[in-house]
């Protein structure tokens, strides 16, 4: 084989910044944060909504004067407030849940790469074992010993998800560990926190971050699903996964758009995560590099 | 019809035509299998195991009672033609003539002195449920085969409405039946219009028609019960086609079973769903001033009960969770049912009226409360904890609503930690409801069964014995409706809805006679006319 390196530069993939998916993100990210301003109703103020107006077709209007642009739920509240509030728990739970289970996941993994032996064994034991774990039961069990709540399901997750970062980011620090800054370092009288932290783990941060939005992705739709299983979020806090559980026993009875709005959204959050997620990698993937 | 000359004589004729009404009242046979999806998990065949509907709904086919109760609730003859009180503390049941048990021995006055004793001197617990019912009885006795004279322990005005209850069994020459061997399919011999076929628990019931019974002929040569625990799944049963009949469908899905040509009756049930109070605690679990302190148990103020019970708009529990199959409710059973009050009648929310009770009990911000509840325990559960924060909102009390498993509300709320809760009671007459929810509680008498929030009013507690004390009839009634009209003015609880009973059938049932209490049963299904 050849070796062209004039047209390797020119099919280098792009590297912009504004990509449609990333666009579509940063939309739902800013209808999540400007809610309390956009949406017409706070669907968690029991003030707000009237259960009069339950099970209103979408393009109602109410006696508040909220338009219910997408219809309401069974209890009233008004399905696009309801989506847009969702949105916020969503991305808040899964960012956080995901950076943290990522900084859990990094140091794990980069501490067993670099004490190897049993350290290592005995770490890697574990992981191999809740990886093993249908990802599903762990939550649920999770969520079961714990209780229900947002905070709770942070954590939940947090627990589904810091094996997968551990067992991604020891492979890239196990050759890591092996290179000679590490050995010129191990020669310094430094503490072994302080290669581990200092040295080892920002050179074996890549793989860890091409994982984020991927898991950050997986996240909104394990929270959407525990919600939907009822395990989630209180109930007078819907989340996008609770309304469409909410929605679900009245899909025979034609009132579609309880269930089918948010889910939409929840199908176009996590699609648009997946897609940014690909243009991160891309971006953050040393071998794409500009000279 | 011109038969050959061969076969004319032969008595072969005779044969194919026996052969035709054999093919013939096969194909019927099969027309008139009757087969229901059910609710009701049948556990065991021992008709005196448990007093749950679970069992003695499916267990009527097979056994029958002295008495039964009607639509209204009313007494009706059964298995005794008449009864009488022969003094303040001995009845007479005068017993109905030729009736025969599945066995083929007759029914007699010895057997209901069996099924009696069995219950009173035989079963153990966890099988003393029905021990209620015969608690006041002191002896049994059975002066001729058609008469049974029945002494209790002072007078016991209800005897008929408890052994409204009890299924007769048949006398054994071995000696007690015991659950297991009832369970095993042996010795299962009743008077009802089917017979014992086969069984499953939790699954399946089996019946054939019992062609000798004392009554009209039962309408169906077979039927089969099967358990379906899951609402969606009986819907899905009755919308295929799979069966004749499912019971207790959620009434969101009654249009589209409408829609799939399936027919459906409704019946509001006796029975009440409500909020209850912590009455007993200084301070209730769940309950907090607007800034999350700790503040002296509101509920034991009948105007903080008075206010919540005026503010919660039940209208929208009705019409929009219940979706139209609920009735808002004042008192136990719906109006117009034995024993209920004509002056107790739900009233739309009155905000302001409610605020200002609020205020003149030193709540003038209102407070903060946890409002717990079962989840799919009854119809419109969960979301009428929603409903009752939104309209408690209003008035300045903000509302944490938390649903939980049935299992897990039914041990916390025993273990009184709840400040306020949803509540269901249930019973074949008014003054059971009244009793245990609203009586002192006291173990040795049973009272107060469902009292979790230790509600006493001596008061009312002497007026209910009186009532109590009252026979059967009109004036028992009367006695029941003042007492519940007391009782309500303190607001002990805060009526919900009666929510409706909501069966549907599929075109080879003519129609379904709905029973208040629920009852599921093959005597209610008249098959459709050809």
């Amino acid at each position: 084989m050849t070796h062209q390196p004039s047209t390797t530069l020119k099919r280098r993939p792009s590297r912009r910044v504004c990509t449609p998916p990333n666009l579509i993100l940063a939309l739902f990210v800013a209808a999540a944060v400007a809610a309390p301003v956009l949406a017409p109703q706070n669907p968690y103020d029991p003030l707000q909504i009237f259960g009069w107006e339950a099970s209103s077709p979408p393009g109602t209007i109410g006696s508040g004067g909220y338009h219910y642009l997408l219809g309401t739920d069974g209890l009233g509240r008004d399905i696009a407030s309801c989506i847009l509030y969702g949105l916020r728990i969503s991305l808040m739970v899964s960012i956080v849940s995901a950076l943290a289970a990522a900084a859990i996941g990094l140091t794990v993994g980069v501490t067993a790469a670099y004490f190897g032996k049993w350290v290592d064994a005995i770490i890697m034991r574990v992981v191999d074992l809740q990886l093993s774990l249908p990802t599903m039961l762990v939550a649920l069990i999770a969520i079961v010993t714990l209780g229900p709540g947002v905070d709770r399901i942070i954590l939940a997750l947090i627990i589904v998800q810091w094996a997968t970062y551990a067992r991604v980011v020891r492979s890239v620090a196990l050759s890591e560990a092996g290179k000679p800054y590490i050995d010129a370092a191990r020669t310094m009288p430094l503490s072994n926190a302080r290669i581990v932290l200092r040295h080892l783990l920002p050179n074996s941060i890549a793989p860890a971050i091409t994982l984020l939005p991927i898991e950050i992705g997986h996240a909104v739709a394990l929270e959407a699903t525990l919600s939907f299983l009822g395990l989630g979020v209180p109930m007078d806090q819907p989340s996008l996964g609770s309304t469409v559980a909410n929605g679900f026993q009245y899909l025979l009875t034609g009132q579609y758009w309880i269930s089918l709005f948010p889910g939409f959204a929840l199908f176009g959050l996590i699609a648009a995560i997946n897609f940014a997620g690909e243009d991160i990698r891309r971006i953050w993937d040393p071998r794409n590099r500009s000279i | 019809m011109k038969f050959p000359t061969c076969l004319r004589f032969t008595g072969i004729r005779t044969a194919a035509a026996m052969l035709a009404l054999f093919t013939a009242t096969a194909l019927a046979a099969a027309a008139q299998e009757l087969r229901v999806a059910t609710s009701y998990k049948l556990m065991t065949l021992d008709p005196h195991y448990s007093t749950l509907n679970e069992n003695s709904s499916l267990l009527s086919h097979i056994y029958e009672r002295l008495v039964y109760q009607d639509e209204h609730l009313n007494l009706q003859p059964g298995l005794a033609t008449s009864w009488r009180r022969l003094s303040d503390t001995s009845w007479e049941f005068k017993l109905r003539e030729n009736v025969r048990f599945h066995d083929g021995s007759p029914f007699t006055s010895d057997d209901v002195v069996y099924t009696i004793e069995r219950i009173r001197n035989f079963l153990k617990p966890p099988s003393g449920g029905f021990q209620a019912y015969t608690k006041g009885i002191a002896s049994v006795s059975a002066p001729d085969p058609l008469t049974v004279i029945i002494d209790t322990d002072g007078s016991q005005p209800t005897l008929p409405l408890s052994l409204s209850a009890i299924f007769i069994m048949h006398r054994d020459a071995s000696g007690f039946a015991t659950t297991e061997a009832l369970n095993a399919g042996t010795a299962l011999v009743g008077t009802g219009p089917y017979k014992f076929k086969s069984w499953r628990s939790g699954e399946i019931l089996e019946l054939t028609r019992n062609d000798d019974y004392w009554g009209d002929r039962p309408s169906w040569s077979e039927v089969k019960f099967r358990i379906v625990e899951s609402p969606a799944a009986r819907v899905a049963a009755l919308s295929t086609g799979d069966v004749d009949i499912a019971d207790f469908l959620p009434a969101r899905d009654v249009e589209a079973i409408k829609q799939r040509g399936a027919k459906v009756e409704s019946v509001p049930a006796a029975r009440l769903n409500f909020l209850q109070f912590e009455l007993a605690k200084e301070a209730a679990p769940g309950v907090t001033d607007k800034s999350g302190n700790t503040i002296p148990n509101p509920f034991r103020d009948q105007k903080v009960r008075q206010a919540l019970s005026m503010a919660i708009d039940r209208g929208i529990l009705v019409e929009k969770i219940l979706s139209g199959f609920g009735t808002a409710a004042a008192q136990f059973f719906p109006n117009g049912l034995a024993g209920t009050s004509s002056n107790l009648t739900a009233q739309p929310p009155r905000y302001d009226e409610a605020k200002a009770l609020l205020a003149e009990a030193g709540f003038p911000d209102g407070f903060k409360l946890v409002l717990n509840g079962p989840a799919g325990r009854y119809p419109g559960d969960g979301e009428t904890l929603q409903a009752v924060a939104q309209s408690w909102a209003r008035i300045g009390v903000s509302v944490q609503p938390v649903a939980v498993p049935f299992s897990v509300f039914n041990t916390k709320r025993g273990a009184g930690e709840y400040g306020v809760w949803y509540g269901g009671c249930s019973g074949e007459s008014v003054d059971v409801c009244l009793e245990a929810v609203l009586a002192s509680p006291d173990a040795e008498s049973g009272a107060g069964a469902l009292n979790y929030g230790q509600y006493r009013n001596p008061a009312f507690d002497e007026m209910l014995e009186k009532a109590r004390a009252l026979d059967v009839g009109p004036a028992r009634d009367k006695a029941l409706a003042d007492v519940t009209d007391f009782v309500m003015k303190d607001q002990p609880i805060a009526p919900l809805y009666h929510f409706h009973h909501i069966f549907g059938y599929g075109e080879r049932v003519g129609s379904y006679v709905m029973h208040p209490r629920g009852w599921t049963t093959a005597m209610q299904a008249s098959p459709a006319a050809k």
